[in-house]
C-alpha cells in the first residue's frame, strides 16, 4: 500500500483513530455501569458505607451473595420461570411474527391489505391498560398461569413490519414460484425454502424477543399474584421498589419501621442485579453467528 | 379434506373444554374465595396456612382465603387497574396515598351498614374517634388497622456512643432540640466519623410544629379549634423552624453538602416521628434509643395510616365483613395469618412472645401492621414485652384533633395539588439539609408554591371546611 493512496473501503489513519476512540468511549459507557454493579456486589459492607460504589473495591467479600443465596428457593424458582418463559416465548413469538409477515407479503393472498392494515393500526392506536387488563383477565382468563407470562407479547406489530420488509427485500418471489412449480406445499415452501434465507432477519427478531421476555417484569406484575410465577426481574423490582417507597415516603416509613430494618443491604441488591443480568449476556454471542449475510446471493441465477 | 379434519378436531377440543368447565361448577357448598391484597413478600408455604385458616373458620364462615402479597407499587397501581377493570377482589390494604382517590371512584364499598350488622367486634376494638377520621361525607370506606392511633416527634440517638461519652443522662433530659447543642458539640469533636445530627425529611423542625396537613400545603395549626386553614409554609413559625435547621448546619452539626444517600448509622442523633417502642423497632442494625419531644396527637393522617377496604367487586361483602370481624377479634386467627403455624414457622418463647423460624417458608411478621388488630398479635423476640400495654396507654392520652372526619373532596384542585407536590419534592430535602440560607430558600419555596396554585387549595379547603363545620 503506497503512502497517501487509500485502497477502496479504507479510511484515513486520522479518521480511523478518531472512530476507534469514539467507539472505545461508547463501549466504556456501556460497560462501566455493569462493572460498577458487579464490583459493588463483591464489596464489603462497611467499605461500601465509607467509600461508596467502586468498580474495583479494595476490600472484597462474598457476604452479599451468601445473603442472597441463603434464601435460594425463591430465586431459583424465579430463574426457572424466567428461563421457561424466555425460551417458549422467543420460539413462539418469532414463529408467529415470521408467519404473519410471510402471509401479508404473498401477492396471491386475498386479504393481505386488510391484515396489513389490521396490524399496522395497533401501532397507532391501542385501548390502554385497563381494557388490556380486562381482556387478559376476563376474556382470556390467563391470570395466574405461566401462559400469562408469554401470550401477551406473542405478536409485535413493529417486528411484523420489520419482517415484512425483510421478506420483500431478501426473498425473491422467483424462488417461491420455483418451489411451487416443483410441487412444494405452502408449508414446505415456507420451512424449507424461505426460512433458511430469512435466518438473519429471524435471528434479529429472536434476539429482541429474548431480551423482551428476559427483561420483563410487567406481565408477572400485572397478571400474576402467585409467588411461584414471579420471574427474576419481578423479584428484583419488588425489592428495589419496596426500598424506594420506604426511603422516599415518610408516611410509609413511619408505618413500616420494622420493614425498613430488614431491607437487603446495598451489596445484596447489586448481587441480585448481577444474577439477573447473568446468562442473558450470553444471548448476544449466540445470536451473533446468525447475523451473516443471507443465502440469497446465488439463489436466483440467470 | 384436511381442512375438514382440522375443523372436527377443533370442535372436539371445544366440546371437551366446555364439559370440563361445567364439571368444575358442580358441588353446591363451594366455599367463597376471599382475595386479600396487601404489601408483603410472597411466601412459599402460603397454601398450607390458608388451608388451616379455612379449616379453622369453616363452621362459622365458609370461605377459602387467598392471600395476595404485592410490592408497594403493586398496591398503588395494580389495585387501581383492577378496580377500573371491575375485577373481583375482596380486601385490600389502602392508606392516605390512594384511599380518597379510590373511594371517589367508587372502588370501595361504603361500610357503615356492614359494620353495624356484622362488624360489632371491629367497632368495639377501634373506638369511635379512630373510625371517624377516615369518614368521607359521613361514610367509612375502609377500616383502620388497630394499632397506635397517633404520633409525636422526637429524636433517636445511638445509645452505645452516648454511653461511651457519658452523655446519656444529658440527652434523656432534653426538652427541646436546642438543649442538645452541648452534646452535639462534644460528638463533633470526639467522633469525627459521625455527623452529630440529622433532620430527617418529613420529621424535621418544620414538621415538629405538627401542622395538620389536610391537602398539602393547606393545613390547620396543631391543637387549633378555630377552623382557620393556612398555607403552613407561609407561616412565620415555618420560617423560624427552617432557620433553626440552618443554624445547626452553620455550627457544623449536620452533614456537609446534605444528608441524602447517607446511611442512617452515620448520624449520632436523628429527628424522627415516634410512637412508643419506635426505638426498639428501628434497632435491627444500630442500637437506637428515643427521646420524646412533642405532644402525642391523633390527627387526620394517623387515622388513615393503614386501612383495610372491601372492594365494590366483592361478591359476598357480608361474608367478608364477618371474616374481618373475626380477624379483628380472634387472636388465634390473626396470629395464624401473620406468623404461620406454630412449631413449623415460629416457636413460642413464652406466653406472648414468638421467634420466627428462619427460611421456614412463611413469615409475614414484617407486614403485621397491616393485619387487623396488632393488640391480638404475638410479640416478636426483639419487641419490648410491654409494647402493647404502652401503646394502649399511649392511645388513651392522645390529644384528638378537632377536625377528624373532615375529608375534603380534592377533585377540583387536583392540578394545583399535583403542582404543589412537585414543589414539595423539590424543597423538602433542602429545608431538612440546611445547606442553603433559610431566609432565601423559604422565600423561593413560598414563591414557587404560590405559582403552583397554593392559594386555590387553601381557599377551596377553607370553603369545604366551613360547609362541613356548618352541618
Amino acid at each position: 500500500m503506497a503512502k497517501g493512496s487509500l485502497r477502496i473501503n479504507e479510511i484515513s489513519n486520522a479518521a480511523n483513530v478518531l472512530l476507534n476512540v469514539i467507539f472505545i468511549l461508547l463501549s466504556f459507557l456501556c460497560i462501566y455501569p455493569i462493572l460498577l454493579v458487579i464490583g459493588t456486589s463483591f464489596a464489603e459492607e462497611t467499605y461500601l458505607n465509607v467509600v461508596g460504589y467502586k468498580a474495583f473495591p479494595k476490600v472484597i467479600s462474598l457476604d452479599a451473595y451468601k445473603y442472597v443465596l441463603s434464601n435460594a428457593k425463591p430465586i431459583t424458582n424465579a430463574y426457572i420461570v424466567t428461563i421457561i418463559t424466555t425460551l417458549t416465548g422467543t420460539v413462539l413469538s418469532t414463529l408467529m411474527i415470521a408467519l404473519y409477515a410471510y402471509a401479508i407479503v404473498q401477492q396471491g393472498f386475498k386479504y393481505r391489505r386488510f391484515f396489513t392494515f389490521f396490524i399496522f393500526f395497533t401501532m397507532l392506536f391501542n385501548g390502554g391498560i385497563v381494557p388490556w387488563y380486562i381482556v387478559c383477565t376476563q376474556v382470556l382468563k390467563i391470570q395466574n398461569t405461566l401462559i400469562a407470562l408469554v401470550w401477551p407479547y406473542l405478536i409485535n406489530a413493529w417486528y411484523v413490519m420489520v419482517m415484512k420488509t425483510f421478506y420483500n427485500t431478501t426473498v425473491p418471489s422467483a424462488i417461491i414460484e420455483a418451489a411451487k412449480i416443483d410441487g412444494a406445499s405452502e408449508l414446505k415452501t415456507f420451512f424449507r425454502i424461505v426460512f433458511p434465507i430469512a435466518i438473519p432477519g429471524l435471528a434479529t427478531i429472536a434476539l429482541f424477543m429474548t431480551l423482551r421476555y428476559w427483561n420483563d417484569w410487567y406481565l408477572p406484575f400485572m397478571l400474576t399474584s402467585d409467588p411461584k410465577l414471579s420471574n427474576i426481574q419481578m423479584y428484583l423490582k419488588r425489592i428495589l421498589n419496596n426500598l424506594q417507597e420506604l426511603l422516599n415516603s415518610s408516611s410509609a416509613a413511619m408505618q413500616a419501621g420494622s420493614m425498613l430494618a430488614v431491607v437487603p443491604r446495598e451489596g445484596a441488591r447489586m448481587a441480585i442485579c448481577a444474577l439477573a443480568v447473568g446468562p442473558i449476556v450470553l444471548a448476544y454471542p449466540f445470536f451473533q453467528r446468525f447475523f451473516v449475510k443471507g443465502l440469497t446471493i446465488g439463489s436466483v441465477k440467470g | 379434506m384436511s381442512f375438514k379434519r382440522v375443523v372436527s378436531v377443533l370442535l372436539f377440543a371445544a366440546m371437551v373444554i366446555t364439559f370440563a368447565g361445567c364439571g368444575g361448577k358442580t358441588g353446591s357448598e363451594k366455599p367463597y374465595q376471599i382475595d386479600w391484597y396487601f404489601v408483603g413478600d410472597p411466601q412459599l408455604d402460603v397454601k398450607e396456612v390458608q388451608d388451616k385458616v379455612n379449616e379453622y373458620v369453616k363452621d362459622e364462615i365458609n370461605i377459602s382465603l387467598e392471600l395476595h402479597p404485592l410490592d408497594w407499587s403493586g398496591i398503588r397501581e395494580k389495585i387501581n387497574i383492577m378496580a377500573a377493570g371491575g375485577e373481583k377482589f375482596d380486601i385490600t390494604f389502602t392508606d392516605l396515598n390512594n384511599y380518597h382517590a379510590l373511594a371517589a371512584k367508587n372502588a370501595f364499598l361504603p361500610l357503615g351498614r356492614l359494620l353495624d350488622q356484622h362488624g360489632r367486634g371491629i367497632k368495639e376494638a377501634l373506638g369511635e374517634h379512630f373510625l371517624e377520621g377516615s369518614r368521607i361525607k359521613g361514610e367509612n370506606y375502609a377500616i383502620p388497622v388497630n394499632k397506635e392511633k397517633g404520633h409525636h416527634y422526637g429524636i433517636l440517638y445511638q445509645a452505645d456512643i452516648a454511653e461511651k461519652h457519658g452523655l446519656t443522662e444529658q440527652i434523656e433530659s432534653i426538652k427541646s432540640l436546642e438543649d442538645l447543642y452541648p452534646v452535639l458539640e462534644i460528638i463533633k469533636e470526639k467522633e469525627p466519623d459521625l455527623y452529630p445530627f440529622q433532620s430527617v425529611k418529613g420529621c424535621d423542625d418544620t414538621y415538629m410544629l405538627d401542622f395538620e396537613i389536610v391537602a398539602y400545603p393547606a393545613a390547620f395549626y396543631a391543637d387549633s379549634k378555630d377552623g382557620k386553614v393556612v398555607n403552613f409554609v407561609d407561616t412565620p413559625e415555618f420560617l423560624e423552624a427552617a432557620k433553626k435547621i440552618r443554624e445547626r448546619y452553620e455550627k457544623g452539626y449536620l452533614a456537609q453538602g446534605g444528608s441524602l444517600n447517607q446511611s442512617s448509622s452515620k448520624f449520632f442523633i436523628r429527628s424522627y416521628a415516634l410512637k412508643p417502642g419506635k426505638d426498639v423497632e428501628m434497632s435491627a442494625k444500630t442500637n437506637w434509643k428515643q427521646v420524646d419531644l412533642t405532644k402525642p396527637r391523633m390527627q387526620f393522617r394517623d387515622t388513615m395510616g393503614a386501612m383495610l377496604a372491601i372492594s365494590k367487586t366483592s361478591e359476598k361483602p357480608e361474608l367478608v365483613m364477618k371474616f374481618l370481624n373475626k380477624a379483628y377479634t380472634d387472636p388465634y386467627l390473626i396470629n395464624l395469618i401473620v406468623y404461620g403455624i406454630e412449631g413449623k414457622h415460629y416457636t413460642k418463647i413464652d406466653e406472648n412472645k414468638v421467634k420466627m423460624v428462619e427460611n421456614s417458608g412463611y413469615d409475614y411478621s414484617t407486614a403485621r401492621w397491616q393485619f387487623c388488630n396488632v393488640f391480638n398479635q404475638y410479640l416478636l423476640e426483639n419487641d419490648d414485652p410491654k409494647k402493647n400495654d404502652n401503646l394502649i396507654e399511649y392511645n388513651e392520652r392522645l390529644a384528638v384533633s378537632e377536625y377528624l372526619g373532615f375529608n375534603p373532596d380534592t377533585t377540583s384542585i387536583k392540578t394545583q395539588m399535583g403542582a404543589c407536590l412537585n414543589v414539595q419534592a423539590e424543597f423538602e430535602q433542602q429545608i431538612a439539609d440546611g445547606v442553603e440560607d433559610a431566609e432565601v430558600l423559604v422565600k423561593k419555596y413560598r414563591e414557587k408554591l404560590r405559582l403552583a396554585g397554593a392559594d386555590d387549595i387553601v381557599n377551596e379547603i377553607q370553603r369545604q371546611y366551613n360547609e362541613w363545620a356548618g352541618k
